[in-house]
């Protein structure tokens, strides 16, 4: 445990100047950001306030300006945009030790490198939830301000299960990005990988069938795909997101542990 | 007792044959130098010591003990591989702490002792992006020495250090063996600093270990002649042959003695030479560098004669 903690001590030092760090949460405060001018916009004269395709899009997610469809909308937010950023933060915690060509001093020393790898997960997860945490705030500071109609207790209960589980979800379905970064030696393929998922998480969930595609079924869970996709969501949906994540993480672990680092 | 030992070390990638039945063995407080060409199998040996790579045939120890991973034989291994790299956007002490987080290093005292000893004090909250190449190698070399190890395996230790930071290193180096009885196993490709710092050397060629000889039998291994040119040199082999002296002659037209007394003495055969009015041109004792000693050894036929 002592070198767990270590470990992760020397994480959080390799992030310390980072810059990604907070281009990631630029990029994804957009959001929150973008959420509050939906609000603004509509907050007087409902779908009149919106023009072209935000009306369009507006009134095919029966988009209203009250504070359950604003949560709802950060977590479909969090559903879509969490693949990319998520997957972002991945690539590169796991691909920069190969870009900075400094892998091969975390190879031979007393520590495990499983836990070196466990240190690297446990900082993506809580940098993820950092994340999530920041815009959930942003998205109650800007509803307040705007004085969005429709707070009740509740209302933010049920969203904020949706906003969470919708986070782990996405959160679990990136360790195959990890493995891709270890494997494929810096964060280019990783970040290649990840706009694949993207693509095809669009493309299958249109299709309808992205109930078992596991990087649709975050979006549809949150809502993104309307409440006809969410309703074909099972529990194999959730089972098929749990076995690849457990799949992605064996796998980093292992490649690390046995593969030929030239 | 033996620090390194290998047998039959063997690395295969693809139809490559990158190390090739190596089997040596490095004694504790020796500097055992690493000589090859670029893509003999020096790195590729170095990965199997440190066990970044798995062997194909054959196996290697390092205290007696194969290189296994989170090992406690690490706490006495530092290393150095190919170019060292550090974290750009941290400063040298904060790359320094990483290493010692990750080693679970106990006095943080231990930090400033190796900045000082590498120089690196006054750059010692720079960030390593904004180091020079030399810089950057005693960074890495003081990652590899943070945790004081009882064995080096440094690949190109002095690489992109001026002249005067070889010296240092080279003398530091030293003084770490003769003082602190720390083994060292180094490659490099400056074949002069290998011959001043090692006291025996391994050449590896095409994956092969071709040749391990002690540092001193080296300096009797190599070529050492005595060239000669005058204003008639047929003249003067007569004349150095009546004087019992072994001549040839070489295809730049120079002659060439081989004998001990000629080259420790190169004054008395000036002397014969004006003594019979042939006074010499050019007088020059040819000493073998280490590293047409190597292309001999490893049969590139370039030598300089």
């Amino acid at each position: 445990m002592k070198q767990q903690i270590l470990a992760l001590k020397a994480e959080i030092l390799k992030n310390r100047h980072s810059q990604i760090t907070w281009v990631t949460f630029i990029a994804f405060s957009l959001a929150p950001i973008f959420g509050a001018v939906f609000m603004y916009l509509m907050k007087d004269n409902g779908y009149e306030g919106l023009s072209g395709s935000f009306k369009s899009k507006a009134v095919m997610m029966s988009f209203e300006a009250n504070w359950n469809s604003f949560l709802a909308l950060l977590s479909q937010a969090v559903g879509i945009g969490g693949v990319l950023i998520f997957g972002f933060v991945a690539s590169w915690l796991f691909g920069r030790e190969y870009s900075d060509a400094t892998a091969k001093d975390l190879l031979a020393l007393p520590i495990s490198r499983s836990k070196i790898l466990n240190a690297k997960f446990i900082y993506y997860i809580s940098w993820c939830l950092a994340l999530v945490i920041s815009n959930l705030l942003l998205g109650l500071i800007f509803g307040f301000l705007l004085q969005v109609e429709g707070w009740h207790y509740s209302v933010l209960i049920t969203n904020l299960k949706i906003y969470f589980i919708t986070t782990l979800l996405i959160i679990t379905l990136n360790t195959p990005v990890a493995f891709a970064a270890i494997a494929g030696r810096g964060y280019m393929a990783p970040l290649g990988f990840v706009a694949v998922l993207l693509v095809l998480a669009q493309i299958i969930g249109a299709m309808g069938i992205g109930n078992y595609f596991p990087w649709s079924v975050p979006g549809i869970y949150a809502g993104a795909g309307g409440e006809d996709l969410k309703i074909q969501l099972n529990y194999l949906s959730f089972i098929i997101i749990i076995i690849t994540g457990i799949i992605g993480y064996i796998g980093t672990i292992l490649w690390w542990k046995y593969s030929d680092q030239k | 007792m033996n620090i390194i030992k290998t047998e039959n070390l063997t690395k295969i990638f693809g139809d490559t044959i990158a190390v090739d039945t190596v089997s040596m063995h490095v004694k504790q407080g020796e500097i055992y130098g690493f000589l090859g060409l670029n893509g003999a199998g020096k790195t590729t040996t170095i990965r199997l010591l440190l066990g970044l790579i798995r062997p194909d045939f054959g196996s290697c120890y390092l205290f007696g003990q194969k290189p296994k991973q989170a090992s406690g034989i690490w706490n006495e291994v530092g290393y150095l591989v190919e170019t060292p790299h550090s974290y750009p956007n941290l400063t040298v002490t904060e790359n320094l702490k990483v290493i010692y987080n990750l080693r679970g290093l106990k006095e943080k005292s231990i930090i400033k002792d190796v900045i000082s000893i590498l120089r690196l004090t006054q750059y010692k909250n720079k960030k390593e992006k904004h180091l020079s190449l030399g810089n950057k190698q005693r960074l890495g070399l003081a990652k590899a020495l943070i945790h004081k190890p009882k064995l080096l395996i440094l690949d190109e230790p002095v690489n992109g250090l001026d002249p005067e930071g070889i010296a240092e290193i080279r003398e530091f180096l030293k003084d770490l063996t003769q003082n602190h009885g720390t083994t060292i196993f180094l490659s490099s490709h400056i074949l002069s600093e290998i011959s001043k710092l090692t006291t025996r050397i391994g050449i590896i060629h095409g994956g092969k270990l071709i040749k391990e000889i002690d540092s001193y039998e080296l300096e009797e291994q190599i070529i050492k002649k005595l060239l000669v040119n005058t204003v008639d040199n047929n003249k003067a082999i007569n004349i150095l042959n009546e004087n019992n002296l072994a001549v040839s002659i070489n295809g730049d037209s120079i002659l060439e003695i081989a004998e001990q007394n000629a080259i420790a003495h190169p004054e008395k055969i000036a002397a014969i030479l004006v003594n019979n009015n042939i006074p010499p041109k050019m007088l020059r004792v040819f000493e073998e560098d280490l590293e047409s000693y190597f292309l001999r050894i490893i049969g590139v036929n370039n030598i300089e004669q």
